[in-house]
C-alpha cells in the first residue's frame, strides 16, 4: 500500500477522533456533576431584580441596590433537597463576612421562613420569588443556583446545584477575595 | 315581548364575540407555535410544549403574557435567548459555532462524492488498458 493510499484510509478515523476530541471539550464545559450548560447570563450585568421580603416587615432584595460591593445570590427553596444539603456552606460565606442574598423560589413562606429560622439565616436580605419570574430572570435550570456578582453588578460565576465545602475553598473564596480587593 | 331586545342585544354582540374567541385562538396558536421550538431547560430533550415541568408551565405562562401584550414571535425569543442562551432553542442558529454542525455533513458529502468519482474514473482508466491488447 503506497503512503498517500494509507493517509487516505486513515483519514476517516482521524476525523473521528478530531470530531470525539470536539465533542469531548465542549462537554467538559458543562459544570461538574451537572448536565447544565454555562449561563447565559455569564459576563452579563445582573438583571434588575426587585422582590418583597420573605420577612414580613423587613426590607426586600433590589439588586440594583446592591451594586457597588461584590456580593453572592443564592436562589433556594425549602421543598429543595440539595438546598438543605448547601446550607451549612452558605452560613460558612456569611460567617466569614461576604454579603449573602438570597431569592426563595416558588415556596410555602410559612414554611421557608421555619427552614431559615431552625438552621440558621445567611441571608442579608431575601425575597420571595412566588411566580418564578426572577428565576426566569437569572436563567436558572432549578435550584439552588448560586451567582458571585462583582461591584459592577456584573454576574462573574454561576453555580448550578448544592455548593460543596470544595466548591467553597476552590472557587468562591478566592474569587470573592479577589473581587472585594482586586489589587492582592 | 320584554325578551326582543335582550335577544336583539345578544345577536348584535355575536361577531364581536365571534372575533375574539378568533383572536384567542390565533394566540392560543401562537403560544403553541412558540413552545414547540423552545427547549424545555429541565427535560431537555422535550419541547416547553411536551413538558409537564413546572419550569416548563411557568415559561408557557410568560409566553402567553408576551403574546397577550402584543410582542412579535422574534421578540419573545430573544427575550428567553437572553436569559438561557441558545441552548433554549431546538434549532440551533446558523453562526461561526456552528458551522460544523450545519456544513459538516456537506462537506463530508462532497468529499465522499470526490472521493468516489476519482476511483471511478481510475477503475475505468485500468479496465480500458486492460481490454486494449496492445497495452503493457
Amino acid at each position: 500500500m503506497t503512503p498517500r493510499r494509507l493517509l487516505l484510509y486513515a483519514l476517516p478515523a482521524v476525523a473521528v477522533v478530531a470530531l470525539a476530541a470536539l465533542f469531548a471539550g465542549r462537554l467538559a464545559t458543562l459544570e461538574d456533576g451537572t448536565d447544565v450548560p454555562p449561563s447565559a447570563r455569564l459576563d452579563q450585568a445582573m438583571p434588575v431584580i426587585q422582590l418583597e421580603s420573605l420577612h414580613p416587615g423587613e426590607p426586600g432584595l433590589d439588586t440594583e441596590a446592591l451594586r457597588g460591593a461584590p456580593y453572592v445570590l443564592n436562589v433556594w427553596a425549602e421543598w429543595c433537597g440539595p438546598c438543605k444539603i448547601e446550607h451549612p456552606q452558605l452560613l460558612a460565606l456569611s460567617r466569614r463576612g461576604i454579603a449573602v442574598y438570597g431569592i426563595n423560589y416558588k415556596d410555602r413562606e410559612e414554611r421557608a421562613r421555619s427552614f431559615l429560622a431552625e438552621r440558621g439565616d445567611p441571608f442579608r436580605a431575601v425575597g420571595t420569588d412566588q411566580d418564578g419570574k426572577a428565576g426566569i430572570e437569572l436563567g436558572i435550570f432549578g435550584v439552588p443556583e448560586t451567582f458571585v456578582v462583582d461591584r459592577d453588578g456584573i454576574i462573574r460565576h454561576r453555580h448550578a446545584g448544592p455548593l460543596s465545602e470544595g466548591d467553597l475553598e476552590r472557587v468562591f473564596l478566592p474569587m470573592l477575595a479577589h473581587l472585594q480587593d482586586p489589587e492582592r | 315581548m320584554k325578551a326582543v331586545p335582550g335577544v336583539i342585544g345578544i345577536l348584535l354582540l355575536l361577531p364581536a364575540l365571534a372575533s375574539h374567541a378568533r383572536a384567542a385562538e390565533d394566540s392560543d396558536a401562537r403560544v403553541r407555535a412558540l413552545a414547540e421550538e423552545l427547549r424545555c431547560v429541565v427535560c431537555q430533550n422535550q419541547s416547553l410544549l411536551d413538558s409537564d415541568a413546572d419550569l416548563a408551565k411557568d415559561m408557557r405562562a410568560l409566553i402567553r403574557e408576551r403574546v397577550d401584550a402584543g410582542d412579535t414571535d422574534e421578540a419573545i425569543v430573544a427575550f428567553l435567548v437572553e436569559r438561557y442562551g441558545d441552548f433554549i432553542l431546538l434549532q440551533p442558529p446558523f453562526k461561526p459555532a456552528t458551522w460544523i454542525l450545519w456544513l459538516g455533513p456537506l462537506a463530508f458529502l462532497v468529499l465522499a462524492l470526490a472521493l468516489a468519482r476519482t476511483r471511478l474514473r481510475r477503475a475505468r482508466v485500468s479496465r480500458a488498458r486492460t481490454d486494449d491488447p496492445d497495452a503493457p
